[in-house]
């Protein structure tokens, strides 16, 4: 008979030992020389000329201004870092394991790509290139959701809005698949995670989300997409938000030397007061940016969504910083960066 | 081996609750092709190749994720989904769902109407029975008709009023083919 650890390494129900390595202890920080909550925010209209009619992706990206957007994204990384040059501040955000040259580094990015509303090419493609002009090869970056699908959605901007090389993983392909990954409390149990996030290979991850909602705490933002990295439908069997808190806190995100997740955004240029799927209905006009996960999100929720967007969350929202061992956070603010020119 | 009647009526009355309850839990794929081939009649519209897809609610949680929940909640027992066209770049992606019981759709379009962020009237449906939610681009309509329920998403709209008269003219031809 399977011993029951046995058959929890086979990822066939949660573990229940007590030995789940959790990326997270209360405290910790995810860059040094930023705080894990300074998040700054940029509302900036002038990143679109319009509205799209449609929201395939040709459509929705056709009226994103991408010049005007890979500048805003190098403000918000100098607003993040205090750093004097857009050089110099994505130089600060991006960390490397100090055994490796810039040229070997690995990076992926996970992309939104549930519903109709997904980040926004030259989003992405500022995130590439601000890499590339670290020493990251455009080969070394991959682009992924094992959930929604990168590959049918992004491919063809590969080369064409996004920096030509960069990979586009079919799912979790070019990731080496999935594995059985730790998931820590409060869902402590081994989970399905794309591979080479669990195991390391990766040592660069940035979370690209959209601005959406859904039934747990009232968003879909940067934690929620990572269901995608790990398996999405625990969330649906009673795992819930209890489920999204724990594989935040998973060593496949937040371990690694450096930190594995380094950069969060959240593309709320158009967005969706409920989600996550369907086809957007707001337009903020905002980026937002932060290393710290949770931050990013609660901000998001609180100062974009609440004022800019008219929507409500319930109070399980707090809880996302809390179960962080985050208090008195309820007056925080994210820095607001002025538009470029 | 000794035969008893009493076994036999039970068996035969467990294989008819069993037959009951498998053809309760399916839903009323004649009713789900006619809606589908009355929307694509609509004059004007072109069904999408590709675009279709039959789903229950496991299928539902491949197409749309978390969204599914608050359609598994009320009792979602099956449905459609496929996308149409028009010549001037309009499309319509029509999703036509079986609850099983008329309270259970209306149950569903009520909770729509709640999280919705700006409800207005669907022309031509009275207010328990439909509404419009405007999107960019277009507008989403919400309706529901004996056990039915209908979300078509419809965009490539200069004007979201427009949108909403063609909402009114697939509604009604939907509305015509399950009553």
């Amino acid at each position: 008979m399977a011993s029951a650890a046995g058959l929890a390494a086979a990822g066939l129900f949660p573990a229940f030992t007590e030995e789940i390595k959790s990326g997270w202890i209360d405290k910790k920080q995810i860059n040094p020389n930023i705080d894990n909550l300074r998040v700054v925010s940029c509302r900036a209209p002038g990143m679109i000329s319009g509205d799209p009619r449609k929201w395939d992706m040709a459509s929705q990206n056709a009226p994103v201004v991408a010049e005007r957007v890979i500048r805003t994204m190098d403000a918000l990384a100098i607003g993040l870092s205090q750093k004097a040059t857009p050089h110099e501040a994505w130089g600060a955000i991006f960390r490397k394991p100090e055994s490796k040259e810039w040229q070997e580094v690995r990076v992926a990015i996970k992309l939104n790509c549930l519903g109709d509303n997904h980040p926004r090419v030259a989003v992405v493609d500022a995130v590439c290139r601000a890499l590339v002009s670290l020493g990251v090869p455009p080969a070394g970056i991959i682009l992924y959701d094992g959930n929604g699908n990168a590959r049918p959605l992004y491919g063809p901007f590969a080369g064409n809005g996004i920096l030509a090389g960069v990979a586009v993983s079919n799912k979790n392909d070019l990731l080496g698949g999935m594995t059985a990954a730790p998931v820590p409390a409060p869902h402590k149990g081994m989970f399905k995670c794309t591979a080479a996030i669990a195991n390391g290979t990766i040592d660069i991850l940035v979370n690209i989300a959209v601005n959406k909602g859904t039934s747990y705490a009232g968003t879909t933002l940067t934690m929620k997409n990572h269901a995608g990295t790990f398996e999405a439908l625990p969330i649906h069997l009673g795992g819930g938000l209890d489920y999204i808190i724990a594989f935040s806190k998973s060593d496949a995100l937040l371990g690694g030397s450096p930190v594995r997740q380094q950069l969060c955004i959240v593309d709320s240029i158009w967005a969706n007061t409920k989600g996550p799927f369907g086809v957007p209905n707001k337009r903020p006009c905002v980026l937002s940016m932060g290393t710290f996960s949770p931050a990013v999100d609660y901000l998001v929720a609180r100062r974009v969504r609440e004022p800019l967007m008219g929507c409500s969350h319930p109070p399980a929202l707090s809880r996302i910083m809390s179960e962080f061992g985050y208090v008195n956070f309820e007056n925080l603010d994210m820095v607001s960066v002025d538009p470029v020119a | 081996m000794t035969f008893h009647a009493g076994t036999a009526a039970a068996t035969a009355g467990f294989i008819l609750i069993c037959a009951i309850g498998s053809f309760a839990a399916r839903p009323d794929s004649l009713k789900l092709a006619a809606c589908r081939a009355a929307a694509v009649s609509v004059a004007g519209w072109t069904e999408q190749k590709d675009g279709f897809r039959s789903f229950g609610t496991k299928e539902l949680y491949d197409l749309i994720d978390g969204g599914a929940v608050e359609y598994e909640k009320p009792g979602l027992v099956g449905g459609i989904v496929f996308e149409l066209a028009a010549a001037d770049n309009r499309s319509a992606k029509i999703y036509i769902d079986d609850f099983g019981t008329r309270a259970r759709a209306q149950s569903l379009l009520k909770e729509k109407r709640k999280a919705a962020s700006d409800p207005k009237p669907l022309a031509g449906a009275r207010k328990a029975d439909g509404f419009t939610d405007e999107v960019i681009g277009g507008c989403v309509a919400y309706a529901s008709s004996e056990s039915f329920y209908f979300e078509l998403v419809l965009t490539g709209y200069d004007k979201p009023d427009r949108s909403k008269q063609d909402a009114k003219a697939f509604v009604e031809t939907l509305v015509k083919i399950v009553k």
